[in-house]
């Protein structure tokens, strides 16, 4: 026992003297917050995502090696508005990471940076579905707020590692210019669909099409989170029909089946579209993420 | 092993001694990387003068401290904590009930409210969280399941948890009833961990250890309240005797490998020791004085899940505990049950479980009157689950007891037949691995 005691000291100041020289490390629950923390740490930055860009980030299987990862944390960026409830919570406690709990500078909700849509304004409870009772959490691909979140994350930034404090506004401000390069480009391919009336799977549309102009008419989940019924996709169908939908937009992380079978019924176009950072292989960064999006929706 | 105990609270109270209060929002939680050279004088200095502000704020307010701030947000702000019930109603036909029920198995054939449960989860303060779960299984009494308090600060990768605990002793121990794949408990619950599983008073501390790959070090003291004489038709409990100050100790270690992005194994070995009960039977002349008791046991769970769930939802895991247990002067005896559990579809879930009971052969329980007998049965146990959404589901489970003792004692084969409605309501808590 007393040679495991060592051990454990001898192992804690090792841990402790390895940091000596680190690079801050920041670990997000997705991967485009992976990659606006890149954009504004730069190489000063360590970064990883828990999650997959091409999973559904409801559902991260909560594997104990993710324990790990958060353990050796100094920052947890996360989007917040209960998107990760189900997974997220339980894996910080088990980290054994002071810096990443709850109220500590080392733990940032990203929905505290952005206007929040679809807050409910009337008494919630599960009859409604699996619902996001904080608001909708789906808010990080329209340009305003992923720089709003990146503003969040270089101030978290600067907070723990006040050193380079410069340096990552610096950077922020490069992506602020970048994003304004890019914005004329992006309104002119949303003005080819603003307007346009469209059914989504899952009510996660809702902040991109308030900045495309897209009119979101129905849902092939009855409900957030419920699986439709042949009676709601017949409505769903027929609702297509009268309103003159022509598009179906599904995450590319759900199955077609379903949403393919409504988009053929009802004389519409199934999009399979990328929601997040690394969906599809060749989106590595923010900017391709916003074009993949911009593309599928145009082509 | 009092003295292995001494150590560890020494190493716990050098880490809580070490361990610095949360920053306020307004200052960086941890040293910043690029500035990891400050000097340690001027570290001193700085604890000293937080520390002499501290006790002359104290002083002036009349001693407390305030309370830390909660996170910023917008929306509905409370403090109350997160609340939650789960009820499970059960419909059931035992031909004949197995003497290894546990405490939230349905109780009886017939219609049972097999457990109802009240949770309350938490963070208390910048140091601790505290979750507590109420329980009223069978319509017999309100239980404290677990009230367990966390800690969220201490350093070196370090966790302590006090109260009313689920040990954590192999994988379903730790577990809740509607955690379970299946209706009821695998037999060796209530065979060799206790009546209602290793659950009691006492304190663990774990260690995240900082190798490359998850391993976690579990070290835990416990008073386990079973009946200090065991007397008639009960499974024979493992710890609870002696005298008051006769704790019960216990070891683990669990890793963790992601063999694959889709496959991974998490693997684990328990080691518990104390005083096993008296066991007192006049009718047979049978008295046992109580003898110090060993509980050994391994649990493995192979898991294959696609990264991207949501896609087809089919999942399969595999999970297989073995315990042994040994008494003083006595022969071991042990048990072992293996399940396979498949997610089909986004709704529905198979599983198939088979429980070994006398791996060694060896004695579960004290049957009066009669000599005492080394077991060997089996249990076979089919389960279809349909999740209607995260929050309510419908069990349909079916049981094979081979070789198995019933509530009278005889030994015999026999059927029971199990229908399982599982609602949940409020705060939806994160599922663990």
């Amino acid at each position: 026992m007393r040679g495991f005691v060592i051990a454990a000291v001898i192992a804690g100041g090792l841990v402790g003297a390895s940091r000596a020289d680190a690079k801050v490390r920041v670990v997000t629950s997705i991967e485009t917050l992976a990659a606006l923390t890149r954009a504004v740490g730069g190489e000063l930055v360590e970064v990883q995502a828990l999650g997959k860009g091409y999973s559904d980030p409801h559902f991260v299987e909560p594997k104990l090696s993710l324990v790990s990862v958060l353990n050796r944390a100094d920052l947890l960026a996360y989007v917040g508005l209960d998107l990760e409830v189900g997974w997220l919570p339980g894996l910080v406690t088990q980290s054994r990471n002071p810096r990443i709990q709850p109220g500590q500078p080392g733990t940032l909700d990203c929905s505290t940076a952005i206007p929040v849509q679809d807050v409910p304004t009337q008494k919630v409870d599960r009859s409604m579905g699996d619902i996001h009772p904080r608001g909708n959490p789906h808010y990080w691909i329209p340009p305003d707020n992923a720089v709003r979140i990146a503003q969040e994350i270089a101030r978290r930034l600067t907070l723990i590692d006040a050193g380079h404090g410069a340096a990552y506004n610096a950077n922020l401000k490069q992506l602020r210019a970048q994003v304004a390069a890019r914005l004329p480009g992006w309104n002119d391919l949303a003005a080819k669909v603003r307007g346009q009336k469209v059914v989504t799977y899952h009510k996660s549309w809702t902040y991109l099409s308030s900045w495309v102009g897209l009119q979101e008419v129905g849902y092939v989940e009855p409900k957030p989170g419920v699986p439709p019924s042949p009676q709601h996709l017949a409505n769903l169908i027929a609702l297509m029909k009268r309103e003159g939908v022509r598009l179906v937009l599904v995450e590319m992380f759900y199955s077609r089946r379903t949403a393919d079978l409504v988009a053929n019924k009802a004389g519409a176009r199934l999009l399979s579209m990328p929601s997040d950072v690394g969906a599809f292989p060749y989106i590595t960064d923010y900017f391709k993420l916003v074009d993949a999006v911009l593309q599928t929706l145009t082509k | 092993m009092r003295r292995a105990a001494a150590c560890l609270c020494a190493l716990l109270a050098a880490g809580m001694a070490r361990a610095a209060p949360p920053a306020p929002a307004s200052q960086p939680a941890s040293a910043p990387a690029s500035q990891a050279a400050p000097a340690a004088a001027l570290d001193q200095e700085l604890a000293a003068a937080v520390a002499a502000d501290t006790a002359d704020s104290a002083r002036k307010r009349g001693g407390g401290t305030p309370a830390a701030a909660p996170p910023g947000g917008r929306g509905f702000q409370s403090l109350n904590p997160d609340l939650s019930v789960i009820g499970d109603l059960t419909g059931g036909y035992y031909q004949h009930t197995p003497r290894s029920l546990s405490g939230d198995d349905p109780a009886r054939t017939g219609l049972n409210l097999q457990e109802l449960e009240v949770a309350f989860a938490a963070v208390v303060d910048p140091y601790f969280r505290a979750d507590v779960y109420l329980t009223i299984p069978n319509l017999e009494g309100i239980e404290v399941e677990e009230a367990a308090l966390t800690t969220l600060s201490l350093p070196w990768s370090l966790q302590l948890r006090a109260g009313m605990l689920r040990a954590t002793l192999g994988r379903q121990n730790s577990q809740h009833l509607h955690t379970q794949d299946f209706t009821r408990r695998p037999a060796l619950n209530s065979l060799l961990l206790g009546p209602d599983g290793f659950r009691a008073p006492g304190a663990e501390v774990s260690w995240l250890t900082p190798l490359p790959f998850y391993c976690m070090l579990y070290a835990g003291i416990y008073s386990v309240f079973e009946p200090r004489s065991v007397g008639f038709a009960a499974p024979r409990p493992t710890f609870g005797g002696g005298a008051d100050q006769d704790l019960t100790y216990l070891g683990a270690l669990k890793a963790f490998f992601p063999l694959t992005e889709r496959l991974s194994l998490y693997a684990g070995g328990s080691f518990a020791t104390g005083k096993a009960p008296v066991v007192v039977d006049g009718m047979a002349g049978v008295f046992e004085p109580t003898v110090r008791a060993y509980l050994y046991g391994g649990d493995l769970y192979l898991k294959w899940a696609p990264p991207n769930v949501a896609e087809s939802f089919f999942t399969v895991a595999w999970q297989t505990e073995w315990f042994g247990r040994s008494l003083e002067g006595q022969r071991g005896s042990g048990a072992l049950y293996s399940q396979v559990v498949m997610r089909v579809a986004r709704r529905w879930q198979l599983g198939v479980r088979g429980d070994f009971l006398g791996l060694p052969r060896g004695r579960f329980f004290h049957e009066s009157g009669v000599m005492l007998r080394d077991e060997r049965g089996y249990v076979a146990t089919l389960a279809v689950t349909w999740n209607l959404t995260e929050f309510s589901r419908i069990r349909l489970q079916g049981e094979g007891h081979f070789n198995d003792r019933t509530l009278d004692g005889s030994v015999k084969n026999f059927g029971v037949a199990l229908v399982q409605l599982e609602y949940s309501m409020g705060a939806h808590g994160a599922h663990q691995y």
